[in-house]
């Protein structure tokens, strides 16, 4: 379990879980599109598995935006590696 | 413009009709000076009729509409009255009502809400037979679900408009006031921060109570009034006609049972916010008032906060119409050719027609579109409204 505050590296599809900052408790993960659209989605989830009617996504353009976005929401991630989404 | 529509409404048709499983439980406003009443519809059928709690709050607010001017300008009046014996004679008028009187008078208040809720209790039992109890009750479980759904996405801007409001009216107190005026301000207050707390972190209870007549946690029947409250705070999880109203309502009711002076002072506050947030987006939400149902998505969107799925459905040519009304004239596509993300001229709106929204794979699980807003100083956006597509 690593926890990342806003400066150091977001890693890309990872959950994490927001533990300091705006919707603490929620899950997060961050995908970059390479293909479709170019830019990086952040999912936000209650759930773990990202499947509860909570779930939404936001999209940013590159990844400083997204590195930008997670100081502005005040996120301190717990980090968990050993998840993976099914 | 011809280009992106015809790309898009390809696609938008293609998922629709393939991933679009999920029956949509949508609300659908009857347009104004038609019949004020709120109606849910499955898959276009009315499933709710004359017999939902949010009609019957509907017809509610006529009954007590023409009341509460009354009884505001009486208010006014009072006021007036007030500020002339101190400006001729420089000392406070003193209190007309003793301590008795005013208990009295609240206890024939309370007779009159008593009276109103008898009334509509009659109006209710008389109007419904038993099957058709049956089949609302049933049909409103079905709209809870969905209500549930949506109710964590209360806009936050109105729970803390009436948090403001509570602020503002206690600082308006002051020890030259007169008693009557004080105690009224004072209750003001209190009430406005009991919605502030209603609205915001309490919205699944409200809707959970607004939709089954029952309390949350006790399952026993909710009174009259605590029904009203309920599904006048759900009513404010809609926008473009429904929010006004719903805001209208709590305030009216307010009114009406706490005492006359709360709308004047709210009502217009609560508005202006909604009026400068269109305004700042260039829009005149009085041409968004019951317009299309693009346009309400518009509205919803003007007025809210974060993320949020929308009450409302669009058809994929209506999508496209109401994101190219959105972004405007000069507005650009963003990340890769055909990404789907167009950003206005001035990169404060955004209409997102992204391939994995398309496909429905989360909230709300149905292909969607995304109606975005953004302020200048930040790089987040400041509401991301998910709305469903479907033909």
């Amino acid at each position: 379990m690593s926890q990342s505050k806003i400066d150091e590296d977001i890693p890309l599809d990872r959950v994490g879980q927001v533990i300091a900052g705006k919707g603490c408790g929620q899950y997060v993960r961050v995908v970059y599109d390479t293909v479709k659209t170019g830019g990086y989605y952040i999912f936000q989830s209650t759930s773990k598995k990202f499947d509860s009617p909570e779930t939404y996504d936001g999209w940013f353009e590159d990844m400083e935006t997204v590195t930008i976005v997670f100081k502005e929401r005040g996120w301190i991630i717990e980090w968990q590696p050993e998840l993976k989404l099914v | 413009m011809k280009i992106f529509k015809s790309i898009w409404l390809f696609l938008l048709f293609f998922a629709s009709t393939v991933f679009a499983e999920t029956p949509q439980l949508d609300l659908v406003l009857v347009a104004p000076g038609q019949r004020d009443e709120m109606r849910e519809t499955v898959n276009g059928e009315n499933v709710h009729g004359e017999s939902s709690s949010l009609s019957f709050i509907a017809s509610y607010y006529k009954d007590i509409a023409s009341d509460n001017a009354r009884i505001a300008a009486e208010a006014r009046k009072a006021r007036e009255e007030y500020e002339e014996v101190l400006n001729r004679t420089g000392v406070p008028p003193q209190p007309s009502l003793s301590a008795s009187e005013l208990e009295s008078r609240d206890r024939a208040g309370q007779a009159i809400v008593d009276k109103t809720q008898h009334s509509l209790y009659l109006r209710r039992e008389k109007t419904f037979s038993a099957p058709e109890r049956e089949e609302n009750e049933r049909n409103r479980f079905q709209a809870l679900k969905y209500y549930l759904s949506v109710a964590n996405t209360t806009n936050q801007t109105i729970r803390h408009q009436f948090a403001d409001m509570a602020d503002r009216a206690l600082n308006m107190i002051n020890p030259d006031m007169h008693y009557e005026e004080r105690r009224m301000f004072i209750d003001m207050a209190s009430e406005m921060l009991d919605f502030a707390v209603g609205i915001g972190a309490s919205v699944g209870v409200d809707t959970f109570q607004a939709i089954t007549g029952k309390h949350y946690r006790t399952w026993q029947d909710l009174s009259e009034t605590d029904h009203i409250l309920s599904a006048a705070s759900v009513m404010t999880l809609g926008f473009g006609g429904a929010g006004v109203r719903g805001v209208n309502a709590i305030v009216k009711i307010a009114d009406h049972l706490y005492g006359p002076g709360h709308a004047v002072l709210v009502r217009s506050k609560v508005f202006q916010h909604v009026y400068d947030s269109a305004r700042k987006f260039g829009f005149d939400l009085k041409s968004l008032k019951g317009g299309s149902t693009g346009d309400r998505v518009i509205a919803e969107t003007l007025a809210s906060a974060g993320n949020i799925t929308s009450k409302l459905t669009l058809t994929s040519t209506e999508a496209l119409d109401t994101g190219i009304k959105w972004v405007g004239d000069g507005y650009k596509q963003i990340g890769l050719p055909d990404s789907g993300v167009f950003r206005s001229a001035d990169s404060l709106r955004q209409f997102r027609i992204d391939k994995g929204s398309i496909a429905g794979g989360h909230d709300p699980f149905v292909p969607h579109v995304h109606f975005e807003t953004y302020s200048p100083s930040k790089r987040d956006f400041e509401a991301n409204n998910h709305v469903p597509i479907k033909d």
